[in-house]
């Protein structure tokens, strides 16, 4: 009974661990075919096996597989561990190999835990383990394993055997993590192999692969070895000319792969062997690679789905957000550097601790902050210390900070931060595997680019031009003659020269002799620019065919539409017909005659705005909004030579909201010559964008690559105010002028606008809060006497804090009335800016009125507001009507469109309409019977259509239009009277306001010769009912 | 001292210089109305070459002047022709002859790395410069003087028609002299020279 309960109780026990099995993921195993392989001791070091043999290193090969705590199984496999179990058919199938007749090589297993103690040992040979041929072998399995790093030691050395075949396996740990810092590589004869496998490089500029015996000579290829950087941006292969020959060691250092501006591409880099056999032999070598420092890199085998596992990193880069890119000479540009710790792992890192020097080539910006826990800089010593905390699985932290440089050459290299070694950067951390201290980095250093010289290059059609060619040409210059090349694009601006230029030419010389007289070529290259002085160098005697540096001096200013011409000459030497020629060859990438001009002329980013989706310039936005953003770049060397602009957005916390994303091109300068590109780039704000500043960086690049940066800042908050239309018109010393104005509320959220008032000059300014867009009903918010900007009346002040205010819902609009009363004294242009500041944000917006004071105006001074509307903006602008103002004298009769910018009547209408009489025009139930008309004509409607018969007087001042008539044009009859005011693009009406009508009882039944009194009458009455509300 | 061995320097070129010319002027034993010399000085770094042309007999001497004019103007004008300059061309007319100087330098010929050599065809270059004189088809006595540098080595020499040349090596001197006038559009003359320096190395990698 006991047996059989105990009997039940394993089964249900391995019943269990299926089920664990099943529910397991490989995460890192030898890919199929992909094996592995080890040689018995007795195969000498030149068959391959360098640490096996007894003659090489004699020992064995270590595998190590990373446990995390919690792990709830530990199961190891083995592919084919048996040294020939499956006999000689094992060697066409590219597993194992005999030598030597017979199978007499055994290979030791053997596992030790994280303490290092034995777990278990298992011998392959020709005979055992049973059943282990060929497939994948349980070698050891344990639930809840000791967490840490256990070692799996596969041993042919003479301590295991004295034999001399060829053991090939894979090894897989289920679910977790497998690394090695050697292994030995192979194929059998006629046969390749190739594996895949993951190095794991996480400091250093540079790392190094060391492999043996690849065998590689003259009797064909014997594969290749490939790494590849975690972005791709990066790969070096090795091939036969590279790889080791018979029993050597060679080395391999891999670098170039980080930049002055980015260290950014550590990582699991791809490691890719492709191994075949050699002659009719089989091939097999060793692979190995160390860090810059001579410490063993770790390498992983790949995970199931193929692809590398997991590991943190730590990255660093910058990118220049003010000055010149790259930095010039006495200027300063300023860097905002950024420090990445990223963590792909399933596991949290914990006290994760970043370290930074900045260089003392560097000045320290005091802008420092974090995405993840805090930092702090010791000016002292130069450190940032970093204390990230806990990073969560597959999460990143980031920290950025900003320094400045001022190179005192343009050649000057400076390091940002400090290379690698004790100061440079790296994270250290708690590992979640063996809970001891663990580092990755330092990484490479981050430096700036000196600045690079100017290249023109020789192109065919004998032009000079920024890009390269790639086709080569060659030019023939007789002795005595000469061949000139012409810049293809003159200066689109001023270009400085700094020191020389030099002309690199390749040359082929074809000397001439008479007798025992050589004659060498003489070649003289002289620059010339409209008009300028030949600015020449002369090389004698050139006898070799390469390149050549002419050295031309005395150039320090190419002035804007001025263009270089090179002329390269030949200079008349020999005798009769024996005289020396040359060739020069240009027009290739190998062959790339050219000028390399230094010059600090460079591409500029000359402006960064940003305008909202109306197109207007605004920095102030709301979440939800679309922000325009437009760049300005020049380039001394035309437009052609800008190749293209790139923008970041960083939120305020300093992470990236849009990363180097490339910018479209809008509009290019059609002027020649063309000088810049503007690049446009619209972001949409997310609905929950965080408020505060955001930088916005913009990039642009020339042909030669050199980059230059400039930046601007937008406010996002959650409250926003537009305050328009900009006003203008003329007026008379002594008079009031009526202006109106709007204030928009672009914030999420009703808001209180308090309204800030100055003026350029003694002026008095009354602001009406227009309520009914009539000429009543209005509510006085403020006064001030002078212009000085203090209120001496505050009729509104809801929020009570000393200024006015309007309060406006979100979305919605106020229209002020803004009278201002011009002194006598008042003179030149009178200037008053009106502010508008939320209440609950600092939303901000101001608006400009303007006014002309001129005392020899057609139109007498006091107009009178018909009407305005609110805000419903029409576009265009110009034919925006705002309000319609009317005035008059003894004998005109005058009108006033005020728009929302300044009128144009070469390619608007303008019209206003009267009813004045019985008849007319219809409409909207109301007959016309006049026009007055900004093409110049007074229209009366003939019953069927308009008829010119007088003329329309047509002024523009500002941002109104003012059209009058003579009053004696002009039939009046006892009845009520209305004006409707149009403007039209075309015959496509754009805007109305009114139709208004004169009061009847103060109009319509008078006679005409009162009308006049009756206008002043409604004046005056307008102007006590908004006194008095 | 060293101005001493200068001078027995100085003394040695110029006896040999003068040796021979007078070998020369000796040699030519048949007279014809155009004689041409021609004298290179062949130095470590520059190469020279002067081309004495003498035409005696009233025909020849009406035809070159009526083809180049006064000497201030046919200097300028074989200055213009030969790609001489100005400076290096003298002309002197006389009663019965005229002479004509020309002088052109350069480089010495290149070494293959061992030994330099010079392997020319004479008579095409003489017979050009004859016709730039408007002496085309006449026939003429030619020498041939080659001055090499100081302590080099003739390896070998050759010249065709070698029965019609006299031809002597004095050292570093080369004498060769045609033994009557020759009519160049008729005859191939070919020079080959080899000769070494010591001192002078092959450059490695080459």
């Amino acid at each position: 009974m006991n047996g059989r309960i105990a009997t039940l109780t394993f089964l249900s026990a391995l019943l269990l661990l299926n089920i664990f099995c099943l529910r397991e993921v490989s995460t890192a195993k030898s890919l199929d075919g992909q094996w592995l392989c080890v040689q018995g001791s007795g195969a000498p070091a030149e068959f391959g096996d360098y640490y096996s043999s007894s003659d090489g290193g004699n020992t064995y090969y270590s595998f190590f597989i990373e446990v995390p705590p919690g792990t709830p199984v530990l199961d190891i496999d083995i592919f084919d561990p048996d040294v020939g179990l499956g006999g000689t058919a094992e060697e066409s199938l590219n597993r194992d190999r005999q030598r030597g007749g017979s199978w007499d090589t055994s290979t030791k297993f053997t596992l030790y835990d994280p303490s290092g103690t034995e777990v278990i040992s298992v011998i392959g040979d020709s005979t055992g383990p049973v059943g282990s041929d060929g497939v994948w072998w349980d070698f050891y399995q344990v639930s809840n394993p000791t967490s840490g790093i256990w070692e799996l030691r596969v041993d042919s050395s003479s301590a295991v055997t004295n034999g001399n075949d060829i053991n090939f396996f894979g090894l897989r740990a289920t679910g977790l993590n497998l690394f090695f810092y050697r292994a030995s590589v192979g194929t059998n004869p006629s046969l390749s192999r190739k594996y895949d496998l993951y190095l794991y490089v996480h400091k250093g500029c540079q790392f190094t692969l060391r492999e043996w015996d690849w065998d590689a000579d003259a009797s064909g290829s014997q594969g290749f070895i490939r790494v590849t950087s975690p972005s791709g941006r990066f790969s070096t292969e090795y091939d036969d000319s590279d790889l080791s020959t018979n029993a050597a060691w060679v080395s391999h250092t891999v670098s170039g792969w980080t930049y002055d501006r980015e260290s950014d591409d550590y990582g699991l880099w791809h490691l890719e062997i492709n191994i075949t056999y050699y002659s009719t032999g089989g091939n097999y070598g060793v692979v190995e690679a160390y860090d810059y420092n001579g410490d063993p890199i770790k390498i992983y085998l790949p995970s199931d789905g193929g692809g590398p596992p997991s590991k943190p990193v730590i990255s660093k880069d910058y990118i220049i957000i003010s000055g010149p890119d790259p930095p010039q000479a006495g200027v300063t540009s300023t860097l905002e550097v950024r420090v990445r710790v990223a963590n792909p792992t399933s596991l949290t890192l914990n006290s994760v601790v970043v370290v930074d020097y900045v260089s003392s080539d560097v000045t320290w910006e005091n802008v420092l902050s974090t995405t993840q826990g805090t930092a702090t800089y010791d000016p002292v010593s130069r450190r940032i210390d970093w204390n990230v905390g806990s990073l969560a699985s597959i999460s990143s932290a980031e920290m950025s900070y900003r320094v400045s440089v001022t190179p005192t050459s343009n050649d000057q290299q400076l390091s940002v931060n400090l290379p690698p070694g004790l100061q440079g950067t790296k994270a250290t951390y708690i590992s979640p595997v063996t809970g001891l201290s663990e580092t990755i980095g330092p990484i490479c250093n981050l430096k700036t680019s000196p600045l690079a010289d100017k290249q023109l290059y020789l192109r065919s059609g004998y032009v000079l031009e920024t890009s390269e060619g790639s086709s080569l040409l060659s030019e023939g210059i007789p002795n005595g003659a000469s061949s000139s090349w012409v810049q293809a694009s003159s200066f689109a601006s001023d270009l400085s020269v700094n020191g020389n230029i030099e002309v690199l030419l390749y040359i082929v010389p074809h000397p001439s002799s008479f007798f025992f007289v050589w004659y060498y070529p003489d070649v003289r290259v002289s620059l010339t620019y409209n008009g300028s002085p030949a600015y020449s160098d002369t090389i004698y005697d050139i006898k070799v065919e390469g390149w050549y540096a002419f050295t031309i001096s005395g150039i320090t200013n190419i002035p804007r539409g001025d263009s270089i011409t090179l002329t390269v000459e030949v200079l008349p030497d020999g005798f009769l017909w024996w005289r020396p020629w040359i060739e020069v060859y240009y027009n290739s990438k190998t062959y790339n005659s050219r000028l390399e001009i230094s010059t600090s002329s460079f591409i500029r980013v000359e402006w960064v705005k940003t305008y909202d989706l109306s197109n207007v310039i605004r920095t102030s936005f709301s979440p939800g909004e679309t922000v325009i953003v437009r760049a300005n770049a020049t380039d001394p060397f035309g437009s052609g030579d800008i190749v293209e602009a790139w923008i970041t957005i960083f939120f305020p916390n300093g992470t990236r909201a849009v990363d180097s994303q490339v910018m479209s091109v809008e509009t290019t300068d059609p002027n020649t010559p063309s000088l810049y590109k503007i690049f446009r780039y619209d972001y949409s704000l997310p609905a929950n964008a965080p408020t505060g500043d955001y930088l916005i960086v913009v990039t642009a690049k020339e042909t030669n690559g050199v980059i230059h940066s400039s930046s601007t800042t937008i406010s996002v908050i959650v409250g926003g105010v537009e305050f328009k239309p900009d006003q203008s018109f003329s007026a008379a010393a002594g008079s009031n002028v009526t202006y109106n104005v709007y204030i928009v509320n672009t914030g999420a959220s009703d808001d209180v606008f308090d309204i800030q008032e100055i003026a350029n000059q003694a002026v008095g300014v009354d602001i009406w809060l227009d309520t009914d867009w009539l000429g009543g009903g209005d509510v006085h918010i403020a006064y001030d006497a002078n212009g000085d900007g203090i209120w001496e009346v505050i009729y509104i002040d809801s929020n009570a804090n000393g200024e006015p205010d309007v309060s406006v819902a979100s979305g919605a609009s106020a229209t002020l009335i803004v009278t201002l009363i011009l002194p006598p004294s008042a003179t030149g242009s009178v200037q008053v800016t009106l502010t508008a500041t939320s209440s609950s944000s600092p939303a901000q917006d101001s608006v400009l009125i303007s006014t002309t004071i001129s005392n020899s105006l057609p139109w007498p001074s006091n107009w009178f507001q018909l009407g305005s509307d609110p805000i419903h903006d029409v576009s265009p602008a110009p034919v925006d009507d705002k309000a319609l103002y009317a005035t008059y004298n003894d004998t005109h009769v005058f009108f006033r469109l005020a728009e929302a910018s300044q009128p144009d009547p070469a390619l608007y209408l303008y019209e206003v309409y009267l009813d004045t009489r019985s008849g007319g025009l219809v409409i909207g139930g109301i007959g016309y019977d006049y026009k007055l008309s900004s093409d110049g004509s007074l229209y009366v409607w003939s019953g069927t259509s308009w008829v010119s018969f007088s003329t329309t007087y047509v002024q523009v001042s500002g941002t109104s239009i003012v059209l009058w008539a003579r009053i004696s044009d002009i039939q009046v009859e006892y009845q009520d009277v209305y004006i409707l005011a149009r403007t039209y693009q075309g015959s496509i009406l754009k805007d109305e306001k009114g139709p208004y009508m004169i009061s009847r009882t103060l109009i319509s039944e008078m006679p005409l010769f009162l009308v006049p009194i009756a206008a002043i009458l409604l004046l005056i009455y307008i102007t006590r009912k908004r006194q008095s509300s | 001292m060293k101005i001493i061995a200068s001078a027995l320097i100085m003394l040695v070129f110029l006896s040999v210089i003068t040796g021979v010319s007078l070998k020369m002027y000796a040699q030519q034993s048949q007279v014809s109305p155009v004689s041409i010399n021609l004298q290179f000085i062949v130095g470590q770094k520059t190469s020279e070459v002067n081309i004495n042309i003498k035409v005696i007999g009233e025909p020849m001497i009406s035809s070159v002047k009526s083809l180049l004019g006064g000497p201030e103007v046919a200097e300028n004008l074989l200055s213009d022709k030969l790609n001489i300059p100005r400076k290096f061309v003298r002309i002197s007319y006389e009663d019965k002859e005229i002479n004509i100087s020309l002088k052109s330098v350069g480089s010495p010929p290149p070494n293959d790395g061992i030994d330099f050599i010079v392997q020319e065809e004479v008579s095409a270059p003489i017979a050009a410069l004859l016709e730039k004189l408007g002496l085309s088809g006449v026939p003429i006595n030619l020498s041939i003087a080659i001055m090499l540098p100081k302590g080099a080595e003739i390896r070998e020499l050759k010249i065709s028609l070698e029965k019609a040349f006299d031809t002597q090596v004095d050292g570093t001197a080369v004498i060769i002299s045609s033994k009557s006038p020759l009519i160049l559009g008729k005859t191939t003359l070919s020079l080959y020279l080899r000769y070494s320096i010591p001192g002078s190395k092959r450059v490695p990698g080459e």
